[in-house]
Formats: C-alpha cells, structure tokens, sequence
C-alpha cells in the first residue's frame, strides 16, 4: 500500500511538473517584402506567444496596428483599408501544435528542428499552414525562431495598382520569441 | 475501463494487486491531465487584452491630410515627415472662355509643413495671392480613441505677411506691423465611421490693422466641414465658414469649399471648388467675397508630397 501511495505522488508530481506554460507578450514579429522597387521591413515588438510544453502546443498573435515601420507613410498606408484594413481586422494569430511532441524535451537544454502545424489568421481570412522552426533550449527556458514566407492572396490581402510594384506577393515573416514561465 | 486498455505488463505481485496499483495509477493520471489542460486560447485572449494599450486603439486618418480643403483640418504629420504642399486656385468658373474659365488667372501658394512630434507640426508657405508670406503651428491636444475619447482636438495659431502693395488708400506709409494678421482655430473632430467624418473650427482671425476704424481687430467664424469616403482611395469634402455678424469684413461671403480627395502612393492630391481665391486662413476666411451660388467659384488643387526626413527610420530600427 505504501508503494501504491509513493508511487501515486510521484506520478502526481510528475505529470504537474509537466504542465508547464510558457509565454511572451514582447516577442519579434518582423516581415520583409522584397521587390525591384524597394525593399520594406516593419518590426513588431509586442507579440504575445504561448507554449504548452505537454502538449507541444503553440499560439502566437500580433496586433496589426503594432508594426512599426521605417516610413510613417507607409505604416498609414498598411494599416489603411486598401492593405491590412486593421480597423476591421486588428489582429493575426497562429494556432498550432508541434507535428511531433515527443521530439521536443522542454527540460534539457538543446537545439529542436521542428514543424508547427496549424491555421494562421490575418486579414479575416484563416488558411492551414505548416511552418518550421527551431526551438531552443538554454537554461531550461525556450527560445523559439522561425523564418517563413506568406503569401498576400492567401488572406485576401490586395494592394491598390499604383503600390503592386512596390509591394511583393510573397512576404517573409521571421519570428522570434524568448519565452518565460506563465504564472498567474 | 482504463487498466484494460492499458496493454503494460503488469507488476509479478500478482494479478489482484496489479489491477489495484493501475486502476489508482489511470485515475490519478486522469486526475493530472485535467489539471494541465490549459487552456491557451483563454490564455491568449487574457493577455491580449492586457495588451491592448491606448495606443491601439487610436483612431487614425480620420482625414486624408492636414487640410480639408481650404482649411486646417485635425491631422498632424507624423515625426519626421516633410509634406511638400503646391496649392493652385484659379480665376472664377463663371469668367468665360476668354479666360479660360479661370484657369488663366491661377494664385499659387508653395508650402513645406514638418511633423515635429507626432502631435505637433509646423508649416511655412508663400501665396501669389496677396504675396503673402504665411506660417503656423498645430498641436493635437486630444485623439481620438475607439474606447474612451470621443473627438479629436487640435489647435492651430498662424502669422500671415502680406508683402503687396497696401499703402494705396493710406494717409502714412503702412510699418511692417500692419501687414500682420493673425488666425488662431480650434479643431474638433470625430471620425462616425470609416466613410464619415465630421469637424466643427470656432476661428478667430486678428488684424494689426483694418480698413475702418469701426471694424473690430478681431473677427470671428465657426466653421465646419466633413469628408465622405467614396471609394477606398476617393472621398468628397466639404468645409464652410459662418462670419459671426458684427466681426465681419463689409462685402465679404462666408467661405464655401467643396472638394474631392484622391489618393495615390505618397501623394494626395485634392481638388477644391470654392469662392475665394486665398489659401491661408485669413484671405480664405474672412476676405472671400465671391458668391458661390452666382458662379464665382474658383476651381483648384492641392498637391500634396510626403518625404520622410528622419527620427522615425531610427527609432524603427534601434528597438528591440
């Protein structure tokens, strides 16, 4: 009974240790659009990111009137209803889960090649996607990158002609977040 | 029902205890699978909400540009930006075609406005019209905010120079002083929706000198204008301006100004129809003495070029 009992706590304690929540509200959103015209990058330093390490499970999102650009023009112009329409739509999240959990030890320290997969949502619109990425373990706290490329007519996300030129269809997005434990 | 479908080997103390040891093993997991079921989208929408600072929800472009037409409306220029602004009001429509409907008659004013702060802008321009030389300050003293603040207000104080040729009707020889005006405006408005926006200017335009004594220095206007989003890139304005009785120039028209706003990358060009053929507050406000509904009505246009100058290319970059 006394083994019964030890053998309870310990798996008690185990699977509690394991829940573990991870979290950011200052991670890197960052998108690079390349074109012959010009090149435009905008950073956004407020992303708020979860992780739940036992589920190998992941959500990110950004407010669109967050990104900062070089340009106030040209933030005007992305928050404008002819771009991001960010009145209508302020938000783009991802919700996803790791493809392989067991791949990923949350508790030692390492480099994790991995692939997220689920749906993203910009512009009002959600597409399923599959991003990889790399998870980093240092000290016991995960760091996450990811570099992945989107494209604008996937979420409806036209521009007017006299900006087609300068504005390209593919926009690589590059993330970048260091996560903290999430207590209440 | 759980220790069947956990196909373990069971412990060698045998069968009995074995089916005890699993059964307290699978609820104890189950137990503990509850409690780590997070809920990260709860999770999300907590901390987002958090987030969603004042900044965020910040009404913006609730006009295209810094002016609605003839007038200032509550739009600054961000930090850092140069507007180059070219402005044209030709002769009246009503002129005839020897006159080309006025366009042989254009008044230029050549403007460069600079955003200081986000809040704050400041503008220099010069006028064919009446040579006039002008300048002006602008501050946002409230925004506004999709949760909280209803309007936004600004306020404007300008200097007008007039270098032509006053002293014709004078018994001395006009000082500098006396070519001086003043315009000083409140700026309140809200932006109803994406299409509509509304603004309400109680003006007051001050003269060094007037042309009778019985005339007071300070003359008063309430203005108003709006703008009506027609397209994504498209939008109909309009601006009028009411001379208070009694602080009025003698044979002067209140201000009328309709117009189209038309954006393009960079550039917003605006086109105006109204009954003055000044640009600055004081020869548009209280000097336009066209009458609008007889067809004194000057044809027009702002141009308006954007460059950023600098303090936002840094501040973009060096954050981390």
């Amino acid at each position: 009974m006394k083994r019964i009992f030890i053998l309870g706590i310990i798996c008690l304690l185990a699977t509690t240790s394991e829940a573990q929540v991870w979290f950011t509200k200052t991670g890197t959103v960052s998108f690079f659009s390349h074109t012959a015209v010009e090149d435009i990058q905008a950073n956004n330093n407020e992303a708020v990111s979860f992780i739940d390490a036992a589920k190998g499970e992941f959500r990110f999102q950004v407010l669109i009137k967050g990104f900062k650009f070089p340009k106030a023009a040209m933030q005007d112009h992305f928050n404008d209803a002819n771009y991001m329409d960010s009145d209508q739509f302020p938000k783009a999240d991802f919700k996803g889960a790791l493809t392989n959990p067991a791949a990923v030890n949350f508790k030692k320290d390492g480099v994790y090649k991995v692939e997220v997969q689920g749906t993203m949502t910009m512009h009002g619109q959600t597409k399923a996607v599959k991003v990889p990425g790399t998870i980093t373990i240092k000290n016991g706290v995960p760091t996450v990158d990811a570099v992945f490329n989107v494209k604008r007519s996937d979420f409806g996300i036209k521009v007017p002609n006299f900006s087609a030129a300068k504005i390209a269809e593919e926009i690589e997005v590059t993330v970048k977040c260091l996560y903290e434990p999430y207590g209440k | 029902m759980a220790e069947t479908t956990l196909a373990l080997p069971l412990p060698a103390r045998g069968q009995r205890f074995g089916h005890w040891c699993w059964l307290l093993l699978a609820l104890l997991a189950s137990v503990a699978a509850t409690a780590q079921d997070v809920d990260l989208d709860k999770l999300l929408a907590e901390e987002s909400a958090k987030q969603e600072t004042p900044k965020s929800d910040l009404i913006i472009a609730t006009f295209k540009t810094t002016r609605i037409a003839n007038g200032h409306s509550v739009e600054t220029l961000p930090t850092g930006v140069l507007d180059l602004k070219i402005n044209h009001r030709f002769g009246t429509l009503n002129s005839g075609a020897k006159q080309f409907f006025g366009l042989d008659q254009a008044m230029i004013r050549l403007g460069l406005d600079y955003g200081i702060t986000d809040r704050w802008m400041v503008g220099l321009g010069r006028a064919s019209f009446q040579k006039q030389v002008d300048g002006f300050m602008k501050y946002q003293l409230l925004r506004q905010r999709q949760h909280g603040t209803p309007v936004t207000l600004a306020a404007t104080a300008s200097i007008m120079l007039r270098t032509d040729d006053i002293g014709a009707g004078l018994p001395y020889t006009p000082n500098y002083t006396d070519r001086l005006s003043y315009a000083f405006q409140l700026l309140v408005a809200r932006k109803f929706s994406d299409a509509i926006s509304l603004q309400l200017m109680p003006t007051m335009v001050h003269y060094n000198l007037v042309p009778l004594s019985s005339i007071p220095n300070d003359l008063f206007s309430l203005g108003a204008g709006g703008r009506i989003k027609l397209t994504k890139s498209t939008a109909f304005t309009f601006e009028y301006y009411y001379n208070l009785p009694g602080y009025r120039l003698p044979d002067t028209k209140n201000s009328i100004s309709m117009g189209f706003d038309i954006e393009t990358g960079g550039h917003v060009f605006q086109l105006v129809f109204t009954n003055g053929q000044g640009i600055a507050e004081r020869p548009f406000i209280t000097e336009t003495t066209g009458d609008f509904f007889k067809g004194d009505i000057h044809f027009g246009f702002n141009v308006s070029r954007v460059f950023q100058l600098g303090g936002r290319r840094k501040q973009a970059g060096s954050r981390k």
